[in-house]
């Protein structure tokens, strides 16, 4: 089996503010194949941008400590010195962020700033860099690429602007691209078709796609393998389909059925939401909110295998309907 | 723009995850909520902020020291005004630590009394500013359209007057007492008051829970005074904090401009612009030199305090 | 699931979970209890120097029927924060009407209420949880002091939180927790028409199951009418009898909920349930987005003719000149489409295809 192109090991972030110090990634094992497209899925306080965050070198270095070992084309990251990460960042993984309003320089054209990144990564001297960025922008579907080139941010929509960043990280022909909520700030009908143009580019091109999102519906229709993340771990992980749709963890369960949905008749089913709770340091974090919950579950479980995935639970399957614990009265027990 | 998960290099939002808490009522460290960024930053009270920045503590022990030791001058110093030509001009030494100056007038005690009268004005002329600043501020945001837009003509008004015309205006006119300086230095910077206030205000105002208090049948006096003003304060408050330093420099620019206190009462500015001859003819460094020292540490105190109060106040812009 | 208590003005009897027998009950009056006539909401806006308007609101017509659950869904220019502005009282249209029609006895003022999208600015960082639920209580004089703190806490009871947070300030609240208080607040005063703009937008998925499941659960009880506005199709879908869908200003389809979303009649209404995610990694990867690239345009500076007309697959020269009106398109069902009826697309196929969840 060829080596994965990218494979972090037991990577582990604290932030540490004074005397106070958060585990926000605590021992993540994470692989992306060459031209594999893997979501990482979580609520906030998952963990899952830092550790995306931690892939791309972006997290700061007074406020962290990164421990473990992200290895990219067989190359550790972490060790490289700043200067050598900052030649990887835009060449060989890039990042699309999630705000376009915020990630784009409004005091600049687009095509200034979209030329910024192929002279620096793709070393093209002035013109070629301008006939490049017209390739680019026409490559993510902006109509009049040239005419595009000259308008500020603000004079673009939210979903042209979102194709700019996406042309801003293919711009450097990355082998891995690292995509953080790309479509979170969008609306539904041009989330469609951002994810499609980000699937389509990233198939076509052989490039590999690391997509961090909570939205499990966008998950669906991109990933070929998903992660779920939760308090900083990975409680489960296989292909889309299976994950998706014969979850093995009761968290994936519970996001799942989380969902709002409507039976065949078009009548809303009940909504079962996961009870609020505490998350525990001993022992499974979940435990306090899982209707499952076993003595077992006060030891830390490991990553299990399963099928072509793994999952982080002592039991097999939460399919057995046991009763869930009322959500109502859960709530007020955990004082939430 | 609906996003249901914060942008991460805000890392306030990452020690959500996993803290403590096996017990079962706790706080914000409950999972799978969103995770309030300003609840893992802001303290439970908001002292506890304020505290924990060191220069800001220290920089209220300098000036509680300040005061207490200025105050206390009268009990233990020698009179500053007490003239002897026999002993004038003396470098420091264990009888006049600060050494003396032409008058042979003890240079400690005229600072440490000069010190009241400059920490009196600076207070005294921030309070000013900050009561005419706010009034005029939260009027305006408050306001119908043209008494906004009158008041902040008002405000163009004052920052038009040249300064210094309109100082010599009011000392001209009513003399150099302790009032009058006080009015100069908050006639000159109010107007910053006003508009900070003001632009506070209306972004307070559009906020959601005031949209809620006026839903809820509030009158607009109540909406006004429980759910806008206290919000607006925060920042204001911080601002006008740093105010007392500028409003100590102001009043040590007009000593020295001969515009302050008339002899021989002294302040820190005074002292100054009286050092300048004897320091630059003569060489007596120290007549121009503690004063100088003593409005930089309270400047510099006044703005640990500020930045501290800042932080406290809110947390994501702390330096 | 979960236990309802069935109050004497309750608009509607809980039957098995989540299924509602709907409507008014007998002491209730009849009719909506909100009409929207032609509203218009403009705002001065500075375009390229000049001055213009952002008509944000264009002729809106709409029937909030009484006792039961309106779900507007529009996205980012759609118009409906403002909508629901103006169906609360917070705004007063530019032109047109807006006729509400309390039930006796309710308190005008207070009538209606919002939750609104933002947990970290629904409440006043200065005050606790118990100010903020007694408060609305004492401005009304509702109550004596002891009574009002007795209120307090059933309110926090009602939303599923425990006592101990009446102590607390904002700022030691999770979202999750804070929208709940905010949905307590606006409980305080009794209200009868409840509009949650984007309450849950901003809530992890866990959390948004959370609140929606209380929202129902208190619609149920407590017989209100709700209105629920959200770009979330699936949200809606949950929660909503009937459904307004919103594009530009304008109503562009109203209907029930089961049918509307189902079989949308107006291209644009069609296009948000294509657009819906559903999570089957075999039907989302076999799913294509079609036709142009092309997003909602300027809304100070709108095209003539249909509002949709520069992205719809079914346009004409009629849709270019002519702009179209809400009419009737089937039982009970409004479109503003000049060539309305079921997009072939729809009526079969995966795109709707609820049993996949």
């Amino acid at each position: 089996m060829s080596r994965p192109l990218l494979r972090i090991e037991d990577l582990r972030v604290d932030f540490v503010d004074g005397r106070r110090r958060v585990q926000a990634v605590q021992g993540v094992d994470l692989q992306v194949g060459a031209g594999e497209a893997v979501a990482v899925v979580g609520e906030s306080g998952s963990g899952k941008s830092v550790t995306a965050l931690a892939v791309l070198g972006l997290l700061p270095r007074a406020r962290c400590r990164v421990r473990g070992r992200i290895e990219l084309n067989g190359e550790d990251l972490l060790a490289l010195p700043a200067r050598e990460m900052r030649r990887r960042r835009g060449r060989t993984v890039a990042l699309v962020p999630q705000d376009p309003l915020a990630s784009l320089n409004p005091v600049h054209r687009v095509g200034d700033q979209l030329a910024a990144v192929v002279t620096t990564h793709a070393g093209a001297g002035r013109r070629a860099a301008r006939a490049r960025v017209t390739d680019l922008l026409a490559d993510v579907g902006i109509p009049d690429p040239a005419g595009a080139a000259r308008r500020y941010p603000h004079e673009l929509s939210g979903g042209q602007r979102q194709r700019v960043l996406i042309a801003m990280a293919l711009a450097g022909d990355p082998a891995l691209i690292v995509a953080d909520e790309p479509t979170t700030a969008l609306d539904v009908t041009v989330q469609a078709q951002v994810v499609q143009l980000l699937v389509d580019l990233t198939r076509h091109r052989g490039t590999s796609l690391l997509w961090i999102s909570h939205d499990l519906g966008v998950v669906a229709g991109v990933a070929d393998r998903v992660a779920v993340m939760y308090a900083g771990r990975i409680l489960e992980h296989g292909p889309a389909e299976d994950l998706l749709l014969r979850p093995a963890h009761p968290y994936t369960h519970g996001l799942l059925q989380s969902l709002p949905r409507t039976d065949e008749a078009g009548d809303p089913l009940p909504l079962t939401p996961i009870p609020a709770g505490p998350i525990a340091t001993d022992g499974c974090a979940f435990a306090p909110r899982c209707a499952w919950r076993a003595p077992a579950c006060d030891e830390t479980p490991v990553l299990r295998l399963r099928g072509a995935g793994a999952v982080r639970c002592v039991r097999d399957e939460p399919h057995a309907p046991r009763t869930p614990v009322p959500v109502e009265r859960a709530e007020v027990v955990a004082g939430v | 723009m609906s996003t249901a998960t914060p942008t991460p290099p805000a890392a306030p939002s990452a020690p959500e995850a996993a803290t403590v808490a096996t017990a079962p009522a706790t706080g914000p460290t409950t999972a799978g909520e969103t995770a309030a960024a300003p609840a893992a930053g802001v303290a439970r009270r908001p002292w506890a902020g304020f505290l924990r920045q060191r220069r800001a503590v220290a920089g209220t022990a300098v000036l509680l020291g300040l005061v207490a030791v200025c105050t206390t001058a009268p009990l233990w110093g020698a009179p500053p005004d007490a003239v002897n030509l026999a002993a004038a001009d003396l470098p420091p030494s264990v009888q006049h630590p600060f050494g003396t100056d032409q008058l042979g007038r003890d240079m400690l005690s005229r600072a440490m009394s000069g010190g009241r009268l400059t920490l009196a004005v600076g207070f005294s002329a921030m309070a000013a500013a900050v009561l005419i600043g706010v009034v005029v501020g939260a009027l305006a945001g408050a306001g119908a359209r043209w008494v906004d837009a009158g008041l902040m003509r008002l405000v163009d008004v004052f920052y038009a007057i040249p300064g210094l015309f309109l100082v010599i205006l009011v000392m001209s006119l009513w003399g150099a007492t302790f009032p009058t300086i006080v009015l100069s230095i908050a006639l000159l910077s109010w107007m910053t008051v006003a508009r900070l206030t003001r632009a506070t205000y209306l972004s307070v105002r559009e906020r959601d829970y005031v949209k809620a208090a006026r839903l809820l049948g509030y009158s607009p006096l109540r909406v006004a005074v429980v759910h806008v003003l206290p919000n607006t304060l925060g920042p204001v408050l911080v601002a006008a904090t740093l105010g007392v330093a500028a409003a100590i420099l102001l009043e040590s620019a007009l000593s020295f401009l001969g515009l302050g206190f008339s002899p021989p009462t002294a302040t820190w500015g005074g002292m100054l612009q009286d050092a300048v001859g004897p320091t630059v003819q003569q060489g007596l460094w120290w007549q121009g030199l503690f004063p100088g020292l003593l409005i930089a540490l309270t400047v510099l105190a006044v703005t640990w305090v500020g930045d501290g109060l800042r932080a406290a106040v809110d947390p994501r812009s702390a330096s | 699931m979960s236990e309802t208590t069935v109050r004497p003005h309750a608009a509607s009897a809980a039957g098995p979970v989540g299924a509602r027998v709907a409507g008014p009950a007998p002491s209730m009056p009849p009719g909506p209890v909100l009409r929207l006539r032609d509203v218009h909401v403009r705002f001065p806006v500075r375009r390229a120097g000049r001055r213009a308007h952002l008509h944000a609101l264009h002729g809106v017509d709409l029937d909030i029927p009484r006792g039961r659950t309106l779900g507007l869904v529009g996205e980012s220019g759609s118009g409906k924060s403002t909508l629901a502005s103006v169906l609360v009282g917070l705004r007063r249209p530019s032109a047109g009407e807006v006729a509400f029609d309390p039930a006796p006895g309710s308190r005008l003022r207070t009538a209606r209420q919002m939750v609104f999208q933002d947990p970290g600015s629904s409440l006043n960082p200065r005050l606790t949880v118990r100010s903020a639920l007694e408060e609305p209580l004492r401005v009304h004089r509702i109550g004596t002091p002891g009574e009002r703190r007795r209120r307090a806490a059933e309110l926090l009871d009602l939303v599923g939180l425990a006592a101990e947070m009446l102590g607390r300030y904002p700022h030691e609240l999770s979202g999750g927790q804070r929208q709940r208080v905010a949905i307590a607040r606006a409980l305080a005063v009794d209200p009868e028409v409840l509009v949650a703009d984007e309450a849950t937008s901003a809530l992890d998925v866990s959390v948004q199951a959370q609140v929606l499941s209380l929202m129902v659960r208190l619609r149920d009880e407590l017989g209100l009418t709700m209105v629920v506005v959200s770009h979330d199709l699936s949200v809606v879908r949950h929660v909503s009898d009937e459904v307004a869908v919103l594009y530009l200003g304008r109503v562009v389809e109203q209907g029930p909920a089961g049918q509307v979303l189902r079989a949308p009649s107006h291209p644009y209404a069609a296009a948000l349930v294509d657009a819906v995610p559903v999570v089957d990694p075999r039907v989302q990867r076999a799913r294509r987005v079609a036709g142009p690239p092309a997003e909602p345009p300027d809304p100070a500076a709108p095209l003539p003719g249909c509002a949709f007309h520069g992205r719809c697959p079914r346009v004409d020269d009629v849709c270019r000149t002519v702009d179209p009106v809400l009419a009737p398109v089937g039982a009970g069902r409004l479109a503003a489409c000049h060539h309305p009826g079921p997009h072939p697309e729809t009526d079969t196929g995966p795109q709707t295809d609820e049993e996949v969840r």
